[in-house]
């Protein structure tokens, strides 16, 4: 009995093999894109186009200025005369951000510093940001580097006015609080997406590639044929499944190990037993997707077009760009059901955080779940469909 | 070129969308399905961050602190722990950021200033970000009201949006989607079209006919640009009636920009197909070369400006960037056509490119 079982598990493999385009484009193309695109995949915002309109003229107007102009975030694009000309700069896009400095800025700041009999402060002077809103996320990054840059300005100027006065301002100061980041000191983004992109490969080899192996043999008749045979469905079934639950998990080593080297992620807080562990469930998940796929459809393509359907919509609730925290309790309960959800915070957890595996032992079980419902399923789906 | 050759195998090959309803189908869902995701489910803001908070001496005042971040929307206290080490509970309660009272926070309090540590974790960037940028000013904000000492404010910061004042993503997402989504459609459908005909050998038959290829290739994708233009004007038509984004500029203009955009598309389609020969490759290479691209290196998700040098060079021989220029500039800002010229030009220009290019490739595998 396992003798036919190999049979196939063999004849599976040969077939992987002689069919060499596949393989590159599945895996070659991927994980190259992997190696340029992760370099994309940052939501931090730089190179930001910066414009000044100061309607001031003062030292004091001049001094954030240059302040501002210098910083590694902007890129200068000049001064403006008029409010009409740099609305017009962020209408054609030339302008991401403009600073607009008010008459009498300088005095208004003179009059918001306090003096040791009144600490009571005035009105602070007011600087307006325009921004361009198409893109409200960065949008809102460039308006915080820019209140950051200001605020350090202001507390500098305020800072020197007080000693000048003979005061401290740090005495002043009701708050002294230090931050710390931990695990990823330089916020590096790639870090944080390749385990996401690496999932994306293996979803792909493992359903992709059993539903299409699955669907031709169905379209060329060479099921009905096997099915005459001595062998159970069963036995079918696991010899086509198994060499692609085996070369997805291969996949997904070999791919972590590349793109982990190139983007410098650190791999040795990883315990591997735990991945290994996680990687098998898993990849038993998206095979199983890939067998229940093919029992639904008729060609290769409805296979691809309907995976793809199912991997966008687990990916984009996943946590892959967007936290699942942020989602609406209705959508966080059911993403439960969602495999790449588990196993993606599983991977980040394990590989940058070096999160011992006990602890993620409910994304085990959850995961486990998922996998067991889904293979079960598709072993029944395959049965009626092949009796 | 005969138009009645031409509409013959248009309507052969609209026949055969038809009778496959389940492509179909999943290609007029997918749009509806991710503009609902993106509309209801999917949120950049950070609320609910999980945060534990270590008060080695509890008292009132520090009762009233975990009180102010248990009632805030952006944090959720998970738990008050008297010591540990940070790393250690952020891995355990599965933390965003940890905040730790000095022994003294009650006396403090009473004469600032407050000594507060705070840990973020590191490895979601985005989220460590956001939380560095907020978590500092709410306590700054909550230590100065009840310590009633605060330092004097020199200048305030008053921001303003255009061309989307009130932040919806909604003006973010539809021109992306409108991107992204014809892409795919456009190159997956066609490359995978021609190829079933290669395998199946039927692409011979049309050859030997007495049709030219320029009218085999217009008719095989004169379907697909239909489709592909349904699913345009479908994405926007929800954008406009559920999601409130109105079109502020040309709209004809829009509309050919799109046209281009499809062709260009189609395209590359056509262009894959005539490299491969099986259904399996043609599809996957147009996913592979159209998804990933047209997701991360067109603007959509991440600002072209802030990518290194070589990606934003690399971006330029994407059709999608030039095509959400026009997009967001036709429906956010309302920019005339005038100054949209080098985008539709370029798009244009790669669009004739690649059919050109295509279509001789695919009259010389005679």
């Amino acid at each position: 009995m396992m003798r036919r079982f190999f049979a196939l598990f063999r004849k599976e493999f040969l077939q992987i093999r002689r069919d060499s385009q596949s393989l590159k484009l599945l895996f070659l193309l991927p994980i190259l894109q992997s190696l340029i695109l992760g370099y994309a995949m940052t939501r931090d915002v730089r190179n930001i186009s910066l414009g000044i309109l100061d309607l001031d003229h003062s030292p004091a107007s001049a001094a954030l200025g240059v302040h501002l102009k210098h910083h590694e975030r902007f890129v200068y694009k000049g001064n403006f005369q008029t409010i009409a000309q740099m609305r017009q700069g962020l209408l054609d896009g030339s302008l991401v951000i403009g600073v607009m400095i008010p008459h009498g800025f300088a005095q208004q700041i003179q009059d918001a510093i306090p003096d040791a009999s009144n600490m009571e402060a005035n009105e602070p002077a007011k600087v307006t940001l325009l921004l361009d809103g198409q893109d409200a996320a960065s949008a809102g990054t460039a308006a915080g580097y820019a209140g950051a840059i200001i605020a350090q300005w202001s507390m500098e100027t305020l800072e020197q006015e007080l000693l000048a006065q003979g005061l401290d301002a740090q005495s002043l100061s009701p708050l002294d609080l230090r931050d710390n980041i931990l695990y990823n000191q330089e916020l590096d983004y790639t870090w944080n997406m390749v385990p996401g992109m690496l999932i994306i490969l293996v979803t792909m080899t493992g359903a992709l590639l059993t539903s299409f192996s699955l669907v031709r043999e169905r379209e060329n008749g060479t099921l009905e044929q096997l099915l005459v045979t001595p062998v159970s469905p069963v036995q079918i079934l696991l010899g086509k499944a198994l060499p692609y639950w085996i070369l997805s998990q291969v996949t997904f080593f070999l791919a972590f190990a590349i793109v982990g080297w190139w983007y410098h992620i650190p791999l040795y807080r990883t315990d591997f037993l735990g991945l290994s562990v996680g990687i098998a469930v898993y990849a038993l998940t998206s095979v199983s997707l890939g067998i229940l796929v093919s029992t639904i459809v008729s060609s290769q393509q409805q296979a691809l077009f309907l995976i793809w359907f199912f991997l966008v919509f687990f990916i984009l609730t996943s946590g892959f760009m967007l936290p699942v925290e942020s989602m609406p309790l209705w959508m966080q309960d059911l993403t439960q059901c969602n495999a790449v959800r588990h196993f993606l915070y599983m991977v980040r957890a394990l590989v940058l955080r070096g999160a011992p595996p006990l602890s993620l032992l409910p994304e085990y079980l959850k995961l486990f779940a998922i996998a067991s419902v889904l293979f079960a399923s598709s072993v029944l789906m395959f049965r009626r469909k092949s009796a | 070129m005969n138009m009645r050759f031409v509409l013959a195998i248009a309507a052969k090959e609209f026949r055969h969308i038809l009778r496959d309803g389940q492509t179909l189908s999943i290609i007029l869902t997918l749009p509806v399905v991710m503009m609902f995701l993106f509309g209801y489910a999917l949120k950049s803001e950070i609320d609910d961050a999980r945060v534990v908070l270590i008060d080695p001496n509890p008292s009132p005042a520090s009762r009233m602190l975990a009180d102010a971040l248990e009632a805030s929307q952006q944090y959720a206290l998970v738990c008050i722990v008297p010591g540990g080490d940070p790393s250690a509970l952020m891995v355990t309660y599965r933390a965003r950021a940890v905040l730790q009272l000095s022994p003294d926070f009650g006396k403090s309090i009473e004469e600032p200033p407050v000594h507060i540590g705070a840990w973020f974790d590191g490895s979601d960037p985005a989220t460590a970000t956001v939380l560095r940028n907020a978590l500092p000013g709410f306590l700054r904000n909550y230590i100065s009201a009840s310590t009633k000492t605060k330092l004097p404010e020199l200048v305030r910061i008053d921001a303003r949006f255009l061309f989307n004042p009130e932040q919806k993503s909604a003006l973010f997402f539809v021109p992306g989607l409108m991107a992204s989504i014809l892409a795919m459609i456009c190159a997956l459908l066609t490359s995978v079209t021609i190829t079933k005909e290669k395998e199946s050998g039927t692409l011979a038959n049309l050859r030997i006919s007495r049709l030219h290829s320029p009218e085999i290739i217009t008719g095989k994708l004169l379907p697909y640009f239909v489709i592909a233009s349904i699913t345009g004007i479908f994405i926007l038509t929800i954008g406009n009636l559920v999601f409130g984004v109105y079109i502020h500029g040309n709209i004809p203009f829009l509309a050919l920009a799109t046209m281009a955009y499809i062709i260009t598309n189609l395209g590359i389609g056509l262009l894959i197909s005539t490299v491969v020969e099986k259904q399996q490759h043609a599809m996957l290479g147009s996913l592979g070369l159209t998804m990933m691209p047209t997701i991360l290196l067109s603007g959509f998700v991440f600002p072209l400006a802030s990518l290194p040098y070589a990606l934003q060079v690399l971006s330029n021989i994407i059709p999608a960037t030039w095509y959400l220029l026009i997009v967001r500039g036709i429906i956010l800002k309302a920019t005339t056509p005038a100054s949209l010229t080098t985008p539709i030009l370029v798009l244009t220009g790669m669009g004739i490119l690649l059919l050109a290019l295509a279509s001789v490739r695919f009259a010389k595998e005679k």
